[in-house]
């Protein structure tokens, strides 16, 4: 992959903290943010030089080439940009100057670009001073500019720090780049959790349980994943720290112990239980305690599943089956009262409701296959995002509410998709062996 | 082409099993009927049935006409039975897709199980609640679970003790066929007893 020279160190991110040194602040003219709910929305066309080389060293050479790839794929991936293909450049800024007055700006309208980005890199003996530039080029001035001092292994950080600020100036948010993906994957033969970045690099197994593991779900706060697994022969639910490691049983009550979620603002879990008969759901403390239950028992075989609540943790989606199918139901959780969400089709499940509070994701079944919807979180038509021949299921949202996730047979086995919250541009996220399914995003932790 | 192969598939499965159920009928049946039920038993399922179904007009001697003469529901339940103890024992009961609800043809199974459950005391059973690979992996999970205490609780009131029975739910996760027909999904829509 293009990142090969980045490796992971587990303490990178917690020193980078300290390592960077956000430049000076510049004057900037008043942003006008993207609008991220706009599906006409035109990408802004960016060109994305590569950096200046400051002493000329081979490995500042590398760095420069490498800088400049790994900003364009992040950006090129939220969709938000058309990046520029070098050889349309009529100069190269790592050749003359980066910053304000050295810019020729016409030469950069006239490819059809509208935004540029260019920076100069200093390296000495594996430290890296990285300066970038963000630059308006209609107006003719410059945007954001920021120093970044590092080891040469922190480029993909860098890189990723000036992504965020050029996010910021067009969403007004902090986009995804500090967010991860949470997955279950058959690999190793067994359904074990994976966690990557949001752009599916760099893959790591984060359950070792050597039995069915599934239904990842992310602490607010994206430090800890919640999830079911058989290790004690039947389905409980545990709790992963991924900064410490430690791993916690939050419940092994009697029957089968499924679909965590943990209530925004509190440490609490929801998750399905079924040992007082009837699948329901519950809320408990993350020692398992159970607090209450949620859903009223309805049936003696009835089934209350998959818990996704709104941001501000005032209202809970579920999958319920007391109408006689699947279908999604909404209910508030002071009041208790239960409104259903779907109507369309005999078997929708998987809600995720979007962070903005104001969609609900689902799997719902279209035909003989599953596709995914978004619905108003208050109701009304759907929209059906994806359209393949295969089966499109579990969708979930990237932080800003931009993109959602899923999985999907349509390659033939089940792997994870990314599209934009508008249903285009979808492409796989990821390759590695075996079946990945259940796709959750975290958080975009800046300080992870 | 997968129709075409198993039309000649049971083509020759019957060819087979004429010329087996005419054999064995003329030769065995006669001098000891006994010997050729036990035959036909422990025979390959596919050729049990399809002998059944060939053996009406091809075989008319006693020992045939007691296969012949089986049901449907009595050859299909040939299929999942053991034998143990001095009972028919039953390893698996099917569910209609998305319902948990025991089907009128599965409760002579139920009943089976229960007589077996009975006649050996010291038994104790896991009820593995299963689902197709259709919908999602975590509304299967539930199901599953359904699935497996509607046939605890079938159990229970025909009067085994609920402390002899434990049930989990593995969804979709552990098919018993791998496969994406509605042949393969209706044997995974199941209850599977695991005996202890």
């Amino acid at each position: 992959m293009e990142y090969s020279k980045v490796r992971w160190v587990g303490l990178v991110l917690i020193l980078m903290a300290a390592w960077i040194i956000p430049g000076t602040g510049l004057t900037q003219e008043d942003d006008e943010y993207i609008t991220i709910t706009d599906p006409s929305m035109k990408k802004a066309p960016i060109a994305i030089p590569r950096l200046k080389v400051l002493s000329g060293s081979k490995t500042e050479t590398d760095l420069s080439a490498d800088a400049s790839k790994t900003l364009s794929d992040m950006l090129d991936y939220t969709g938000y940009f058309k990046i520029i293909d070098h050889a349309a450049f009529l100069e190269e800024p790592s050749a003359k100057g980066v910053d304000l007055p050295s810019i020729n700006f016409r030469s950069w309208t006239t490819i059809g670009s509208e935004l540029l980005v260019t920076g100069s890199v200093l390296e000495n003996k594996g430290d890296i001073t990285v300066d970038f530039y963000l630059y308006d080029v209609a107006r003719t001035n410059l945007l954001a500019s920021k120093r970044y001092r590092g080891k040469t292994a922190n480029l993909r950080e860098i890189a990723r720090r000036f992504g965020m600020e050029i996010l910021r100036k067009f969403t007004g948010g902090d986009g995804i780049f500090f967010s991860r993906l949470a997955f279950a994957s058959t690999g190793t033969g067994n359904k074990e959790i994976y966690v990557c970045e949001f752009d599916g690099a760099i893959p790591k197994q984060a359950t070792r349980t050597r039995s069915i593991t599934l239904s990842p779900a992310w602490s607010s706060d994206g430090t800890m994943i919640a999830y079911t697994s058989y290790q004690k022969g039947k389905p409980d639910i545990y709790v992963k720290n991924l900064v410490t490691g430690a791993v916690s049983l939050v419940t092994s009550m009697k029957g089968t112990n499924i679909t965590p979620a943990w209530v925004p603002g509190t440490g609490d879990i929801a998750a399905s239980l079924s040992y007082k008969g009837g699948q329901g759901i519950y809320l408990l403390t993350p020692e398992g305690k159970i607090r209450k239950r949620i859903t009223n028992k309805w049936s003696e075989w009835g089934i209350d599943v998959s818990p996704s609540f709104s941001p501000d943790g005032k209202n809970m989606a579920f999958v319920s089956n007391r109408s006689g199918t699947p279908q999604i139901f909404v209910q508030n959780m002071d009041s208790g009262s239960v409104k259903r969400l779907t109507y369309q089709g005999k078997y929708n499940t998987s809600p995720a409701w979007s962070p903005t509070g104001k969609k609900i994701a689902y799997a719902g079944l279209s035909g003989s296959r599953y596709q995914i919807f978004v619905i108003d979180a208050g109701g009304g038509e759907a929209d059906q995002l994806t359209n393949s021949a295969g089966d499109n299921e579990s969708p979930a949202w990237a932080p800003d509410g931009s993109m959602i996730a899923f999985s999907s047979t349509r390659e033939g086995a089940s792997k994870i998709y990314v599209m934009t919250a508008f249903g285009t541009e979808q492409r796989k996220l990821l390759d590695l062996p075996g079946e990945q399914s259940n796709p959750r995003w975290s958080a975009n932790t800046i300080n992870k | 082409m997968n129709k075409k192969r198993s039309i000649t598939f049971c083509l020759v499965c019957m060819i087979l099993s004429i010329m087996l159920v005419a054999s064995c009928g003329k030769k065995k049946v006669e001098t000891d009927p006994a010997a050729a039920t036990t035959t036909d038993t422990a025979a390959d399922t596919k050729t049990t049935d399809d002998a059944a179904a060939a053996s009406a007009d091809a075989a008319t001697d006693e020992g045939t006409a007691a296969v012949a003469g089986d049901d449907t529901a009595t050859t299909k339940e040939t299929a999942h039975v053991a034998h143990m103890g001095d009972k028919t024992n039953v390893s698996d009961i099917f569910f209609d897709y998305d319902s948990s609800e025991i089907l009128s043809g599965e409760t002579a199974a139920l009943e089976a199980k229960a007589a077996w459950l009975k006649s050996n005391p010291k038994a104790k059973t896991t009820i593995e609640g299963h689902c197709d690979e259709r919908g999602t992996s975590e509304y299967n999970l539930a199901l599953g679970d359904r699935r497996a205490a509607r046939a605890k609780s079938f159990l229970e009131k025909l009067g085994i003790s609920a402390d002899r029975m434990e049930t989990v739910s593995y969804g979709e996760e552990k098919p018993a066929v791998v496969g994406h027909t509605e042949e393969a999904w209706s044997k995974n829509r199941r209850a599977h007893f695991s005996d202890k």
